[in-house]
């Protein structure tokens, strides 16, 4: 967890082409673009890896984006994962609002406009980032509210030690309190 | 310029010319190129001409040459040239030689001048090149030139790289003595050469040197110095060691004198001094003395110490600070000094404690102590040890004495004084020793081995001793006197003589003694006495009960007589208990049994009587049950049965249970004859053997059945006689009886005499009335059933002749009945019928008058009751007519009744003979009735009244008359109607005659219309098969229409599909990101990406219209902004309209609510389209939105609009180009515009509009449009307020409407979803599986994601595969899975094969494998069991209980609480068979 990493972009299409179409307008970005030609592939990448934004033609045969999106939102570790869909179908409003039904973030129809693509792509790929580091923050915070607890026990059992007194507490007391310390 | 005379004179022109031209041409050749000969005429003038352009040809030559010659040769622009191009010839040729030359002189030159430019820049490695071009070599002095630069290149390159090795070498690799070494070089570079070498070797000389001198340093000598020659810093460099040197040297000096004062002559607190020296010197030398100094101190410290313990003083202690060695001697020293003192401690300790204190034994402990001292502190010890073993043993001695032990002696070694008193106390021990042996010796004799009267003898002894010995052997013999004569008492005792006393002397003990020997006599004599007196009483004389009674007896004594008493009080019990029991057998109670304890013989007698009261008992019970049995209950047979027993006891079971034989077989026969007796056999008699009482009852008995049976004979036969043969009058003679048998028999002869008194009663009635004569009654007394016989013969007589009676009037009636009937038959006049009724019947019922009223009726007249016939009636003159209802007769009739007048008023009727008359007492009206109809009406009077019987007949007879009538009334109507159809029938048959005739002419005429039928059913059927075409055709068309639709949306997105990569990367490419691609590249891209743009366009544009036709475009109203259209029109061509110059502007008029119903994205893309044809068709002027209400009243046509409550207009107006009248229609057609120019000019697809007006439709608007040429346009968007979804049907040609699409869910889904949220439970098996790993090995992705996401969502990780490879390689990467869930179908490698691979690694031979999968067959489960799945699970499973059946397997299994499965299916093998691990194994 100690160097970042890089954020893994899914991109499916039946389409090799668009694939590529895609990878060459997502080059340069800090992402790792993992390209998948059906909806099958896309839950198996999932199944084994995080990814920061899926990019989803919602137009493929046989499972077809929209049936992709229900799998990957039914799924609690998946169900945060932004998918941006791409669609070729038209401007119809019915199936964008199937996509945004799906838990699509957003609904891209083809051909768009590859910078703004681009840039959608890059603030998702920045919140995965930020999100990265609150789970390492949050880890360490986790960690130091432990050491922190446990801590507070040796020092409330030394305190305990010293009130009850006797031969030997305050030496008890020291060994417990080095004991913590170390 | 100079200008010669132009020629004077024309006379001589020529010679004048040639002249001037001489006079030129001089001056030409003497160089001067600047004469010019003016113009002439003619030849000459040309002459002149030519010289003119000669020389001034040459003079530009020349000037050219000058300025090459300046330019190229001083300026040094070695790129000037002759300019060649307007030269011929020579001219050419001298200009062509130049430029060679230049170019042959700059070219060596410019190569040189390149060498030596590198030269000049330090690049060694270039050379001239010895060729000009590849085949013209460089000659003379030029190849020398160039070998000369070259040899100098070399000469500077050798000369270089040699000075640069020397360098290196000797500057930087260190190898001094290196030589430059160039051959072949003089002059300066070999001056320069030398130099270097020269410095090379001085460098050399002087590096050795330091050398020399700083390892000489190095190894310690300090007497070599730099002598070589130097100057410079070099020089410094050797003063500089050189001066280093000699410090050195001093300092050495110094150091070597200190050390040996202080080290080795023991001077201390010398001290180092060297002068002069500075910085680390200055540091060693302070180091030196400050060692010195230390050295000097320690030395000085050990030495005071060591003189301190010289002289005995121990406290002292070295302090000094020291390290080291130093510290080492410090502390041994210390340490020393330290064993020194803690040795004398300890001597003064142990000398203290044993010489002053007496505290023997102590030892001197010195640790660490060796040597000498070691010695010392021996010695000390081993005095201190030897005083005290002597002092110890003697205390031993002495204190043994004193506690009586004389047996230890003084063994210790001593001397002196201590030997002495050794000796004297061992004497003391022995005479000690020897008074005690003799004491002793007496005291054994006497007190133990029982030797009385021995005697001490001890020798030698006096004084006290002697007394002592004296006090002992009195002792003795006393003693010896009294035991000897407790010992006779004793024996005495012992033989049975209890007579004895002890009578010595004795006092203390003995005396005590005496005492109790002589009390135990006495009691022991008392003792005997009594048992004896017990056993006595108790033994002998059997008084039970006796008691020892032994007075202050105790212990063995006490005991003794308890026992006694014990015993004798337990035999009292015993014997007692058993009278007890035997007294009560006696008595007859068998219920007591011994109870009292007892063993031995006595338990054996108590056994014995028990039982044998036991035997009693049963005996007793059994007899018992057998009499009650057979006495009582009267059960007989019964017999006792009594086990175990014998002798006198089994004769008596026997005699009892005869006896009950006996008695019950005769019982029994007496029983059986009562029986037949009482059953009326009369012929047993009781044979049985009886004696006694029995024998005279059974004769009794016998007696009582005999008599019985001749009464019961006597009996037969009267009743024989009376009751069968008839003979009455008989009587029974029984003889001999008497009492109620005499009694009996009278009753029977009694019996028999009233039977025979009734009977012939009886006879005699019968016989009258068998006669006829009913009239006799039997009378005779009777009482019983003999009355009731007899009340019922009487009644029978009188039934008879009732019967007789009524047979005789119903006889009277049928045969009257019939009679009439008869007469009745076969009349036909009414009237006759009539007479003959009054004058038959009136007679018949002893009626004097009688009236026949015959209804009439007639068509049109009133129904009336006429006077047909009578019977001895005088009627009046005028006919008697009644009207229904009218008088008694019509009343008759209406009543459909009989009316009865009894007691008529005399002036009513009157009857009428000849002679006299009289009034009838009874007249009669009768109703003549058919089927509920009055006929007519009879009425009969008679003087007397009429009987039932009469009325009976009347009654009866009225109905017969009134069918009767009937009759002839239908003959007579059949007739006429007879008569009537005979008239019909003729007039049918004229009839029909005409009517054969017609129906031939009606039977061309079908013929006719059958033809035309025919001709019409073949025309039918062919427009059928047309019509049945054209449906066909129909058909095809809108399948041909819909594929057309279908094609192209499925054209448009295949088309859409590539140019989305196509356009993404045009773009990519027009952008040119990495700005390697040329304008026109660029260019291209732009091009190709706005070709496909509007392509893209186009396509959209036919999708939407295909759309729209197959009726695939659904429209989804919903409450709109007006505001909010207006803003989207606004902010998306207000733009557009600006940059081409245009006024825009979007209105909304008043009376426009603020929202409408429609279709948001429909009016937009309506309005977006008309908007943007308006700007696109407008060059200057302006476009508007205006949305206003249509007009009042306005009629569209479209019912939608005209049904709405109001409609808006969306108002578009451009002043555009306008579209001519006779177009506007096809605007709205696809790919029309108004002018096919138009899209060349303006662009677009032509489908806006077309679409537009479609949609317009969709949303039930129209668009309406105006226009005129050169003016604009206006296109009105008419909508209705309220969109509703009955208006939104597309009502396209194909009329199909088709929902929109949904993708179904093509596999079965995994998971049964008890509902749609999966929600985490908090189940044991949920907290089982927390953490849990789980492997999912499936292909099928889908059901994996769902499931994977529900046990996730249960706090499990999950690992997945999709194939079994996959599956088997992460087991074993992840050892740690606790759990596999396995899809069996899977391609190359399915479940089981994959389940078998697993469990061939034996560390998941345990692993659980669950099976999930769509197959349920029993076959199936089986094989994955036997491939070793752990469990199965169909799918879609049932998420708890898969969650269920994994916490089971994941708790290990069989050791685990079952899960509860309800789904039966699911673990149905498992469960049955129990253990399903251990089952894999044996399947």
């Amino acid at each position: 967890m100690s160097s970042p990493r890089t954020a893994k972009i899914l991109l499916v299409d039946d389409r090799m082409e668009n694939l590529v179409a895609l990878e060459a307008i997502l080059q340069g970005l800090p992402v790792e673009p993992v390209a998948v030609t059906s909806g099958e592939e896309a839950l198996k990448k999932l199944l084994v890896g995080d990814f920061a934004v899926i990019l989803l033609d919602a137009q493929m045969p046989g499972m077809d984006g929209f049936e992709t999106a229900a799998h990957i939102k039914q799924r609690e570790r998946t169900r945060h994962v932004p998918i941006i869909f791409l669609t070729a179908v038209d401007r119809d409003a019915h199936l964008a609002f199937r996509g945004y039904a799906a838990g699509a973030v957003d609904y891209i129809t083809k051909p768009f406009d590859p910078w703004v693509l681009r840039a959608k792509v890059s603030v998702f790929v920045e919140l995965w980032g930020r999100k990265e580091q609150l789970g390492v923050q949050a880890a360490t915070v986790r960690a130091v509210q432990a050491e922190n607890a446990r801590l507070r026990d040796a020092i409330e059992e030394a305190r305990s030690v010293l009130r009850g007194g006797g031969d030997g507490g305050v030496e008890k007391a020291v060994e417990l309190l080095t004991r913590a310390g170390e | 310029m100079t200008t010669v005379k132009a020629p004077q004179v024309r006379r001589d022109e020529n010679e004048e010319v040639l002249t001037v031209l001489a006079e030129a041409l001089a001056r030409v050749e003497s160089g001067d190129f600047s004469v010019r000969i003016p113009r002439g005429h003619g030849l000459g003038g040309e002459v002149i001409d030519r010289f003119n352009s000669v020389v001034a040809k040459q003079d530009t030559q020349v000037r050219e040459l000058t300025r090459m010659s300046r330019v190229v040769g001083r300026e040094g622009q070695m790129t000037e040239r002759f300019a060649e191009e307007h030269l011929d010839g020579g001219f050419r040729e001298a200009a062509q030689a130049v430029n060679s030359l230049i170019d042959d002189i700059v070219r060596p030159t410019a190569e040189i001048s390149r060498v030596i430019a590198a030269v000049a820049e330090g690049d060694l490695s270039q050379r001239v090149s010895l060729q000009i071009d590849e085949s013209r070599p460089l000659k003379g002095e030029f190849l020398e030139l160039a070998r000369t630069v070259n040899k100098m290149v070399e000469l500077l390159r050798g000369f270089a790289v040699e000075v640069t090795r020397v360098a290196r070498e000797v500057g930087t690799e260190g190898k001094l003595g290196g030589q430059a070494a160039v051959p072949g070089v003089s002059g300066t570079w070999n001056d320069l050469t030398v130099s270097v070498n020269l410095m090379a070797s001085n460098l050399t000389d002087q590096v050795r040197n330091i050398s020399q001198v700083a390892t000489a340093v190095a190894k310690g000598d300090l007497s070599q110095k730099i002598t070589v020659l130097a100057q410079g810093e070099i020089a410094e460099l050797a003063g500089t060691i050189n001066s280093l040197t000699d410090t050195l040297r001093v300092f050495a000096n110094e150091v070597t004198r200190v050390a040996q004062e202080v080290g080795t002559e023991g001077k201390l607190g010398g001290q180092a001094a060297v002068p002069g020296v500075a910085g680390t010197w200055k540091d060693l030398t302070v180091s030196v003395n400050s060692m010195a100094s230390n050295l000097t101190d320690q030395v000085r410290n050990i030495a005071q110490v060591a003189t301190a313990v010289a002289t005995g003083d121990l406290s002292q202690k070295i302090t000094v600070v020291a390290q080291g060695e130093i510290l080492e001697l410090k502390n041994t020293v210390n340490t020393m000094v330290d064993q020194l003192s803690a040795f004398a401690d300890e001597v003064t300790r142990v000398a203290r404690e044993v010489g002053t204190d007496g505290k023997l034994g102590g030892q001197a402990k010195v640790t660490g102590v060796s040597g000498t001292w070691r010695d010392l502190t021996e010695n000390v010890n081993q005095l201190a040890s030897n005083l005290t073993d002597q002092v110890r043993n003697i205390a031993q001695v002495t204190t043994a004495v004193a506690k009586g032990d004389l047996s230890q002696k003084i063994t210790v070694d001593a001397q002196g004084e201590i030997a002495e008193l050794k000796n004297t106390v061992n004497r003391m021990v022995d005479q000690l020793s020897s008074f005690g042996d003799e004491v002793t010796r007496v005291a054994r004799e006497v007190g133990t081995e029982g030797k009385l009267g021995g005697q001490a003898h001890v020798r030698g002894v006096s004084g006290i001793w002697k007394d002592l010995t004296d006090n002992v052997n009195l002792m003795a013999s006393n003693l010896t006197a009294q035991v000897r004569n407790i010992a006779q008492v004793a024996t005495a005792v012992a033989k049975g003589d209890l007579t004895q006393q002890i009578t010595v002397n004795a006092q203390g003990e003995i005396a005590q003694l005496k005492n109790t020997v002589n009390k135990m006599v006495d009691q022991l004599s008392a003792f005997a006495a009594e048992v004896t007196r017990v056993a006595r009483e108790v033994g002998t004389e059997g008084k039970l009960g006796g008691q020892a009674q032994l007075r202050r007896a105790a212990g063995t004594w006490r005991d003794l007589t308890d026992n006694v008493n014990l015993m004798a009080s337990n035999l009292t019990n015993q014997v007692r208990n058993i009278a007890d029991v035997a007294t009560a057998v006696a008595k007859g109670d068998l219920s007591q049994k011994i109870t009292v304890d007892a063993q031995g013989e006595i338990l054996e007698l108590k056994s014995t009587v028990n039982r044998m009261v036991d035997q009693l008992s049963s005996f007793a019970d059994e007899v018992t049950r057998v009499a009650r049995e057979v006495g009582t209950d009267g059960k007989l047979g019964g017999q006792a049965h009594v086990h175990g027993v014998s002798g006198i006891w089994k004769d008596l079971t026997d005699n009892v249970n005869s006896m009950a034989s006996n008695l019950t077989d005769q019982v029994r026969n007496i029983a059986q004859v009562t029986t037949a007796v009482a059953e009326g056999d009369l012929s047993q008699k009781i044979t049985v053997n009886a004696q006694g009482e029995i024998a005279q009852l059974k004769n009794t008995v016998n007696r009582m059945v005999s008599q019985l049976s001749s009464f019961g004979d006597e009996v037969t036969r009267v009743a024989r006689e009376v009751g069968v043969e008839g003979k009455l009058g008989g009587q029974a003679q029984v003889e001999d009886v008497s009492g109620i048998w005499k009694d009996l028999t009278d009753n029977v002869n009694q019996l028999a005499r009233t039977l025979t008194n009734q009977l012939r009663a009886v006879a005699e009635v019968s016989t009258a009335v068998t006669r006829g004569d009913m009239t006799q009654r039997i009378t005779v007394d009777a009482q019983g059933e003999v009355a009731e016989l007899t009340g019922n013969i009487n009644q029978m007589i009188e039934a008879l002749l009732d019967t007789t009676v009524k047979n005789a009037e119903t006889d009277w009636m049928n045969s009257n009945l019939a009679r009439v009937s008869e007469l009745l038959q076969g009349q036909r006049d009414i009237g006759e019928v009539c007479r003959m009724i009054m004058t038959e019947v009136t007679p018949l019922v002893d009626a004097q008058v009688g009236a026949f009223f015959l209804m009439t009726s007639g068509k049109n007249q009133p129904k009336r009751l006429v006077l047909t016939s009578s019977y001895g009636y005088v009627g009046p003159d005028t006919d008697l007519v009644f009207a229904p209802g009218e008088s008694l007769v019509g009343q008759a009739a209406t009543s459909r009744r009989a009316i009865r007048l009894k007691d008529a008023p005399s002036d009513y009727l009157v009857v009428r003979s000849g002679l006299g008359r009289a009034r009838p007492a009874d007249v009669v009206v009768l109703p003549v009735l058919f089927e509920g109809e009055p006929l007519g009406v009879i009425e009969f009077g008679s003087l007397n009244a009429f009987s039932a019987l009469h009325l009976n007949f009347l009654d009866r007879l009225v109905n017969t008359i009134g069918i009767a009538l009937n009759t002839i009334l239908a003959n007579r109507r059949t007739e006429e109607l007879l008569t009537a159809s005979q008239k019909l029938a003729q007039d049918f048959r004229d009839q029909s005659e005409k009517l054969q005739r017609a129906n031939e002419e009606l039977q061309e005429k079908a013929q006719l219309l059958t033809e035309q039928n025919q001709n019409i059913e073949l025309k039918n059927r062919e427009i059928d098969m047309a019509r049945l075409g054209l449906e066909d055709k129909a058909r095809q068309l809108t399948q041909a229409s819909q594929y057309k639709s279908e094609f192209l949306a499925n054209i448009s997105h295949e088309l859409r599909t590539p140019l989305n990569s196509l356009l993404l990367l045009a773009r990519l490419l027009a952008e040119n990101a990495e700005r390697n691609l040329s304008a026109k590249q660029i260019e291209f891209a732009r091009t190709i990406h706005n070709a496909g743009s509007d392509l893209l366009v186009l396509i959209d544009d036919i999708l939407d219209l295909s759309k729209i036709e197959a009726g695939r475009m659904a429209v989804d109203p919903r409450p709109l902004a007006v505001d909010e259209i207006a803003g989207y029109v606004e902010q998306a061509f207000r733009p557009q309209a600006e940059e081409k110059g245009l006024e825009f502007s979007v209105e909304r008029a008043p009376g426009v609510p603020d929202t409408v119903v429609s279709d948001a994205q429909r009016l937009q893309q309506i309005l977006r389209n008309l908007v943007s044809n308006a700007v696109k068709f407008t060059d200057t002027g302006k476009v508007s939105l205006t949305i206003a209400p249509a007009p009042a009243g306005m009629i569209f046509g479209a019912p939608s609009l005209d049904t709405a409550e109001t409609v808006y207009g969306f108002i578009v107006s451009d002043t555009g180009i306008g579209v001519p009248d006779e177009k506007l229609a096809l605007i709205f057609e696809a790919f029309q515009q108004a002018d096919g120019t138009t899209s060349r000019k303006y662009g677009g697809t032509g489908l806006g509009l077309s679409i537009s007006k479609s949609l317009a439709r969709l949303l039930g608007g129209l668009i309406m449009v105006e226009s005129q040429p050169g003016k604009g346009s206006t296109f009105t968007l008419f909508v209705p307020d309220v969109l509703t979804a009955d208006k939104i049907q597309v009502t396209d040609e194909l009329g199909t409407v088709q929902p929109v699409q949904i993708a179904p869910n093509r596999s079965r889904p995994i998971l049964r979803q008890a509902g749609n949220k999966q929600e985490r439970r908090a189940t044991p098996s949920a907290q089982v599986l927390e953490n849990a790993r789980v492997l999912i090995v499936d292909d099928d992705v889908r059901n994996v994601f769902a499931l994977t996401s529900a046990l996730e969502l249960h706090g499990m990780t999950v690992l997945y595969a999709d194939n079994g490879a996959d599956g088997i390689g992460l087991l074993t990467e992840h050892g740690d899975i606790d759990i596999v869930l396995m899809d069996s179908m899977m391609p190359d490698m399915d479940g089981n094969e994959t389940t078998r691979e697993i469990r061939r690694i034996p560390e998941f031979a345990d692993l659980p494998v669950v099976f999930l999968t769509a197959k349920a067959t029993p076959g199936d489960r089986d094989g994955s069991l036997k491939a070793g799945a752990s469990a199965y699970i169909t799918k879609p499973v049932d998420l708890d209980e898969l969650l269920d059946l994994m916490a089971y397997w994941v708790e290990g299994g069989d050791n685990a609480l079952a899960p509860a499965v309800h789904n039966d299916e699911v673990l149905e093998g498992e469960i049955v068979d129990g253990n399903v691990r251990d089952g894999r194994e044996s399947r």
